[in-house]
């Protein structure tokens, strides 16, 4: 049986993130439903044994890590470049 | 002010662990992360942030130069070749179940290093210039080729300034000869103990008579030369592993403290007879149990224990540079520092990569004794030999502690492209640091007595594991 999605909205700044968010999240867990709906991802699982909460948390998390990624990426690549001379 | 970009993982109570490349860390809670993630940074953030090396005003300026420096420590660069494992003979006389090393019967013919081999290989070694040398007989059983190992002694002592001599041998059988080449000042032994002797006999020696004489001969080998030059290592089977406690016991009523447990290799002979790729998690559940039994054991010892692979992981989260150990090095460049000679005069760059060749998955040589290196299928596959910007470990909390083993992923996947969470390597090294984080934040003085021997201080003072509250 299908479980009810459970509905996250998402803080505006982190729009940007999302669609990179989702792809990760999909491959990290491909056995949960994830639907977008402007604003909102829904989140479902029959399989996973997660609570709501907790894939709420996993996805948000994920969001966080593609921010954060995203807007250190070019501190990391000086960073790399300053230790490695590249 | 600008922060290092952070990483982080939950962890248990609500609480979050923060660490960055450079291999900084501490704690927080989900309120910090949220700000962090929103970029609503209190001041309090902030001075903590700064003060612990987590961020920096500009670039260039002293925190941003600490950070490289600390951030370039922990990257591993090989140095010149200077340790060498050389298999003269695949040739053994015992048959253990899961053997790693591809062996044939001992009176097999035509595993053994021929004249123009060992020529050869004394040729190999006198073009290295470097002034020491270590060199590892591993085989097969090595001291079936005593003589061979006895040339390239006499011919590493006139080459080098310094030599050391590790002899991989299972003691079943020790003539006279071979006590005497053991017994001498640069060499030393290695062999195997898998956990308690009924473990051990399961395992190897099959027979009662046999595990009776490896037993003499391991005791005998501690008496006549030390327990300081004589090392053994448990090969465990996690689906039926002796109890921890045994372990423990065997090796240090011998007055051996530190034990190397190691899983049942997927390389080689092993994958014809254990499924061991899908036994990181009774794996990381056995060595969970095992290292809660060496905390016990330790409270109350007079001479504490460890378990070197899980030091050598707590080492490279509390010191950079901690690089000794061939499989969990980043960037993992293989090839370069230390080579293994097969039986045959060909070159491998790590004994697995002979393992992968031998059983014909990949031929991961490195060219031979006779025409010399030819680096270019390993020189390949050192560009994927770093973990800084792979697409999974620069989400990891633990990646400036962590490694790669491209050469276990193609052993095990016959691919090194497979998701990293899906790995061997991957669970078991999450598994590793999550204990080890999970008990540097531990307030049990059981605990933190351990933590304090297995880190070399006198006390596992709590500044070592920091809070940002």
């Amino acid at each position: 049986m299908q479980s009810i999605p459970t509905r996250l909205e998402l803080p505006s700044e982190f729009l940007a993130h999302l669609s990179d968010a989702i792809v990760r999240f999909r491959y990290l867990h491909p056995g949960v439903m994830l639907q977008v709906e402007e604003s909102a991802v829904l989140l479902s699982s029959d399989k996973d044994e997660r609570s709501d909460r907790e894939l709420e948390r996993e996805f948000l998390f994920c969001l966080y890590r593609q921010k954060v990624y995203a807007d250190t990426l070019p501190l990391r690549s000086a960073l790399i470049a300053g230790v490695t001379g590249a | 002010m600008t922060v290092f970009p952070l990483k982080f993982r939950p962890a248990a109570h609500g609480q979050v662990l923060f660490a960055d490349d450079a291999g900084g860390f501490f704690r927080s809670d989900e309120d910090f992360l949220f700000r962090y993630a929103h970029d609503h940074l209190t001041d309090n953030d902030n001075a903590f942030l700064l003060r612990n090396g987590h961020a920096f005003e500009e670039a260039g300026d002293l925190a941003y130069a600490g950070f490289e420096y600390r951030f370039a420590s922990r990257l591993y660069a090989p140095g010149p070749l200077d340790y060498v494992i050389l298999v003269p003979t695949l040739r053994c006389n015992l048959a253990c179940g899961y053997c790693q090393v591809s062996r044939v019967n001992e009176h097999t013919p035509g595993f053994d290093w021929s004249d123009e081999t060992l020529d050869a290989v004394i040729s190999f070694l006198g073009g290295i210039t470097t002034p020491k040398m270590k060199i590892e007989f591993q085989g097969g059983e090595p001291t079936l080729r005593l003589d061979i190992l006895k040339k390239i002694r006499e011919f590493c002592r006139s080459r080098f300034d310094r030599c050391e001599f590790v002899v991989c041998t299972n003691l079943q059988e020790v003539s006279d000869e071979v006590w005497d080449f053991l017994g001498l000042p640069d060499v030393f032994v290695s062999t195997s103990l898998d956990g308690d002797v009924a473990t051990h006999e399961l395992q190897r020696t099959f027979k009662s008579a046999r595990t009776a004489k490896f037993v003499e001969n391991l005791d005998a080998a501690i008496a006549r030369l030390g327990s300081d030059k004589v090392s053994a290592l448990p090969t465990i089977d996690a689906r039926r592993p002796p109890e921890p406690a045994s372990i423990i016991d065997a090796y240090t009523s011998r007055g051996m403290h530190s034990i190397y447990l190691r899983p049942v290799n997927f390389q080689g002979f092993a994958r014809k007879r254990y499924d061991a790729r899908a036994s990181a998690s009774a794996w990381n559940a056995y060595h969970t149990r095992f290292i809660d039994e060496l905390v016990e054991h330790n409270w109350t010892a007079d001479v504490p224990a460890e378990e070197y692979y899980f030091v050598h992981c707590l080492r490279r989260i509390l010191r950079a540079g901690h690089n000794g150990h061939v499989d969990l090095r980043n960037p993992n460049i293989v090839g370069h520092g230390y080579v293994v000679i097969d039986h045959d005069g060909k070159i491998y760059p790590t004994d697995e990569a002979r393992m992968v060749s031998r059983v014909g998955q990949f031929d991961l040589s490195m060219g031979d004794v006779f025409k010399g290196m030819s680096t270019a299928t390993v020189d390949a596959l050192n560009q994927e030999a770093s973990n800084n910007f792979h697409p999974d470990c620069v989400h990891c909390t633990y990646q400036a502690y962590c490694g790669v083993d491209l050469v276990d992923d193609l052993s095990r996947y016959g691919r090194i492209d497979v998701p990293k969470h899906e790995t061997d390597f991957c669970q078991r090294h999450i598994a590793i640091f999550d204990k080890i984080f999970e008990m540097m934040y531990s307030d049990d003085a059981k605990v933190r007595k351990s933590l304090a021997i297995w880190a070399g201080v006198p006390n596992f003072d709590a500044s070592l594991a920091r809070w940002h509250q």
